[in-house]
């Protein structure tokens, strides 16, 4: 994987900001996919808490 | 990031993100989607993966497009999207399984430099985050914008 330069993560901010809106993605659902790593990460979280 | 990146659309709440794949198994769709942890609402979980006919995501999926690099640059992408409507969030990440948790910490490791101008990293090992240093073996890793 190449290095990339120091202005190009500003460039992947005005990328971002060029992303368009669709409506149809607006609902979240409660996607079978996300129940393991929820735990998992539920689980990471409640042992160390947030980094300070 | 120099990478290429596939074109992407955004749900208003910038929480889910819709892009397609092209490659030698074809166009497939795939979807980011943040979510917040119930009792850590300020940490959002990025999960992304392939959308299935059901239209449900499959993050085990193995899709074989040769396009992993691309995929990554456009994942990286919706994060400076999220971003922008939730700036003083923590964005949680690890893989479906070790070998994409490794896939993710190589992307980290080899972008450390230029992703620490704008982001925080760290590492979960050991039972407790320590920021994210290249040749650890983390579990997960989390994220969260400079001020």
């Amino acid at each position: 994987m190449k290095k990339i330069g120091k202005t190009t993560l500003s460039q992947l901010a005005r990328q971002a900001s060029k992303i368009k809106i669709s409506k149809k993605l607006d609902s979240i659902e409660d996607t079978p996919f996300f129940k393991k790593k929820m735990e998992k990460g539920a689980k990471m979280l409640s042992l160390a808490g947030l980094p300070k | 990031m120099k990478y290429d990146k596939y074109y992407v659309e955004a749900s208003r709440s910038f929480l889910k993100f819709e892009f397609y794949s092209e490659g030698p198994k074809g166009k497939i769709k795939k979807q980011v989607v943040f979510k917040p942890f119930e009792d850590n609402p300020t940490v959002f979980n990025l999960g992304f993966g392939d959308v299935d006919a059901t239209g449900e995501i499959n993050d085990t999926a193995i899709t074989n497009n040769q396009d992993s690099q691309k995929v990554l640059a456009t994942v990286a992408l919706t994060v400076y999207k999220f971003y922008e409507k939730h700036s003083n969030c923590y964005v949680f990440a690890t893989g479906s399984t070790k070998t994409r948790t490794r896939l993710y910490r190589m992307g980290v490791a080899n972008n450390l430099e230029e992703i620490r101008n704008d982001f925080e990293v760290f590492g979960f090992i050991r039972k407790s985050w320590e920021p994210f240093e290249k040749d650890r073996d983390y579990e997960a890793f989390l994220i969260k914008k400079k001020r």
